[in-house]
């Protein structure tokens, strides 16, 4: 496989108060990879360093082996790391409707076919009926949906996704998960996913990243994880 | 006990504001007076060359106000308070002031008298003015988008496209209010274009007024003013009425930042600071060396003839404020926490009668023996800054009360705590930092307030704007920016002095209840 990301001794302050402190991590493509952490512990702005949305105070960040960020300087900006991200709070533009939200980012890129590749996708996702609608007009799982979507239309290498399935029920949350792990095989992509449900971590992942205060305190498999002596991923976990 | 305080509060406001404008308003109606020249061609002329400087002044002040408010809450961190302090300062310095202080800025400079002389001077004028609050508005609400809508579109778009395609059409709203706001506040302002003797609609209301004591006339002329006011209004009433442009927020939201270079980000800093020396340090330069130029007599004289008016302009202000906050409390209360959707629309549109037409209301309406005793006395200029801002304090007052978490008020009433207590206990104590803003900003508008009180001022009752405002058009150059500068003075002192005692006030609390 190849190595998509990697970071090398990121740190990350806001204030006086650090963030991440010296984070190494390497992520590969057609996987899913999730950052798993209690609230506060520094994973949704690895995902916002990774996206150029957040510059490291030190350490590096090498997209496809290319640097793009290091010691507080973006060197490649976001639009340019060809990466999806997926708000926790979804960030649909309420403005327009699900077609422009979708189209937005081949419109800005002048793509030829913009109106096939959209309905292409919304077709994957079954909201074709709701291009014409707008954000608020949809359910929440709809809204996940359309999100997705925008994320992919502009067939990323990698997708980032802080806790989508937050807001979401039991049984939509199923259903999310589900078309989640049909990505991989569908576009060939890979993903990031951030939460703090070891439950979900445990079932969607391919591997697990274990971050506390701002460190990595344990990675690998699901199975892995579960026979980790770290008396603190124990105790997340819930395995004592 | 709350229905007796709002039906109180409401009839009170009624009677202060609103009746006597109708009552003047629809006497000139049924009377049919002043009516029969009022679509004569120089009429016409007047109020086509009015829409046309207020059209301009609104675009150019959106457009400034866009691009400070997009700089500000996009490219400064921590600062930005104190630069839009700074910023909007002119929109507090009374519209005569700047008047003068840009007059003598082209006087200085020995070039250009004609342009500020001209309807293009005060549209000029009026932009450095207005421009501060369209600055305001658009801040205001750029602060509440959500950082995630720019970011998830930097993903797959350079800023300039998110700016263009993303930022700005979420912001029409408060683009559209921009110029609402302004249009209306320019097309009723005369002391700007009186004191540049450029001729427009207001002007000439205030003339048929004072000059021609043609009183049926100026009102019927004020019918054409509202209308345009108010039909623009409506157009914008869905926003304006619940706009968050006045708000003091306890957690300012921060959007995203752009992704530019160091350079490209010095050179918007330069603009911002560029825009306070031009805006708000110019004037004020201005006015201190044009006061000076004059030799210390000159300061002298200013104070000598101001000294009476100074302490009956604080007084007035500030039980004016106390009122408005009152009021501005009241009401705040009767549309966020009951909802009474119509509170909010009767303030906008008493906000936006003209000043100069809510004066010759309040003469019409008091000006009777009965009524004697509001009519002469200092009563009816604190009814003159109830009528005028009062949109203002609610708006304020509002906009803290709604960002108290409800659960704060439920965890409360979950233990059993009865109304007032919960009133003085839980919600007063978070909303204080906008009660205080509400009477500051009450307090410095009242100061400077002209329009409405110099129609309505009892004898023997002074103030400073009309001091000045009267006195300005015979003195010379030197005399007339010396007065200024006092003016700006004492209200920059007392201004500073308030939040002086708030800091004292908030230590003293916070000593109380930590040990």
């Amino acid at each position: 496989m190849d190595s998509a990301v990697r970071l090398d001794e990121v740190w990350k302050s806001y204030g006086n108060e650090a963030v991440l402190r010296g984070i190494d991590l390497e992520i590969e493509y057609g996987k899913i990879t999730t950052i798993l952490g209690t609230s506060g512990s520094g994973k949704t702005t690895i995902l916002r360093i990774i996206a150029g949305l957040e510059a490291p105070d030190r350490g590096s960040v090498s997209i496809d082996g290319k640097l793009v960020s290091c010691e507080g300087r973006i060197l490649v900006p976001p639009h340019r790391r060809s990466l999806g991200f997926i708000f926790q709070d979804l960030a649909l533009w309420p403005h327009m409707t699900v077609y422009k939200n979708i189209a937005f980012g081949l419109e800005v890129r002048h793509e030829k076919g913009i109106r096939q590749k959209v309905e292409e996708i919304a077709d994957f996702f079954g909201i074709r009926g709701h291009l014409k609608k707008y954000p608020g007009e949809l359910s929440g799982g709809q809204q996940q949906l359309v999100a997705l979507a925008r994320g992919l239309v502009l067939n990323p290498r990698l997708i980032l996704m802080d806790e989508p399935l937050s807001s979401l029920d039991v049984m939509k949350k199923a259903k999310i998960r589900q078309v989640i792990k049909g990505l991989i095989h569908k576009f060939s992509v890979g993903i990031i996913y951030v939460t703090h449900d070891h439950k979900e971590a445990f079932e969607l992942s391919d591997h697990i990243v274990v971050i506390n205060n701002g460190k990595i305190v344990e990675r690998g498999t699901p199975s892995q994880l579960r026979e980790s002596k770290d008396e603190f991923v124990k105790e997340f976990l819930s395995l004592n | 006990m709350k229905r007796f305080i709002y039906f109180l509060t409401t009839l009170l406001f009624l009677f202060i504001a609103v009746v006597p404008t109708l009552f003047t308003l629809f006497s000139s109606v049924i009377q049919l007076r002043g009516w029969g020249g009022i679509f004569s061609i120089t009429n016409l002329t007047l109020l086509g060359k009015s829409i046309a400087m207020s059209s301009v002044t609104a675009f150019l002040s959106t457009l400034i106000g866009l691009l400070l408010a997009l700089i500000l809450e996009r490219t400064f961190g921590e600062r930005k308070n104190w630069i839009k302090l700074l910023l909007i300062a002119p929109f507090f310095f009374s519209p005569y002031i700047l008047g003068v202080a840009w007059s003598d800025f082209f006087h200085m400079l020995g070039t250009g008298e004609k342009f500020i002389y001209s309807p293009w001077g005060v549209i000029f004028v009026w932009t450095m003015i207005f421009a501060p609050l369209s600055m305001l508005v658009i801040s205001s609400q750029l602060a509440n988008i959500g950082p995630n809508m720019e970011e998830s579109a930097l993903l797959c778009a350079p800023y300039r496209s998110v700016i263009m395609k993303i930022t700005i059409p979420l912001l029409r709203p408060a683009i559209l209010s921009s110029f609402v706001l302004v249009f209306i506040m320019t097309i009723s302002e005369f002391s700007v274009p009186a004191f540049l003797s450029v001729r427009v609609f207001s002007t000439e209301i205030f003339t048929q007024f004072s000059a021609f004591h043609n009183f049926s006339e100026a009102v019927a002329q004020g019918w054409i003013i509202i209308s345009v006011a108010i039909t623009l209004l409506f157009l914008e009433r869905s926003y304006l009425t619940d706009a968050p442009f006045i708000s003091v927020k306890t957690d300012a939201s921060t959007g995203a930042r752009p992704i530019i270079s160091r350079p490209i980000s010095k050179i918007f800093h330069g603009i911002a600071y560029g825009s306070i020396f031009w805006m708000s340090a110019i004037p004020v330069l201005v006015l201190v060396f044009q006061a000076f130029k004059g030799g210390l007599g000159t300061i002298d004289q200013a104070i000598y003839v101001l000294a009476p008016t100074v302490i009956n302009s604080l007084f007035y202000a500030a039980i004016g404020a106390l009122f408005l906050v009152l009021f501005g409390l009241i009401f705040a209360f009767m549309s966020e926490e009951d909802h009474l959707r119509w509170v909010n629309l009767v303030l906008l549109v008493t906000f936006s009668i003209p000043s100069m037409i809510f004066g010759m209301s309040l003469i019409y309406f008091f000006n009777r023996p009965f009524l004697t005793p509001i009519y002469s006395s200092a009563i009816i200029i604190i009814f003159a800054y109830i009528g005028r801002f009062t949109f203002i304090t609610g708006r304020l007052i509002a906009n803290s009360l709604k960002q108290l978490p409800a659960p704060l008020k439920e965890a409360a009433i979950m233990v059993g705590a009865p109304p007032w207590t919960i009133l003085f206990r839980i919600i007063i104590p978070h909303i204080a930092p906008g009660v205080f803003a509400a009477f500051l900003i009450a307090f410095i508008l009242n100061l400077g307030e002209l329009g409405t009180t110099i129609m309505v001022y009892p004898p023997g009752t002074s103030l400073m704007p009309i001091k000045v405002y009267t006195i300005m058009a015979n003195a010379p150059q030197s005399t007339t920016s010396a007065m200024t500068l006092v003016v700006l003075v004492v209200i920059l002192s007392s201004t500073g002095l308030l939040f002086l005692m708030r800091s004292i006030l908030t230590r003293y609390s916070e000593e109380r209840c930590c040990g």
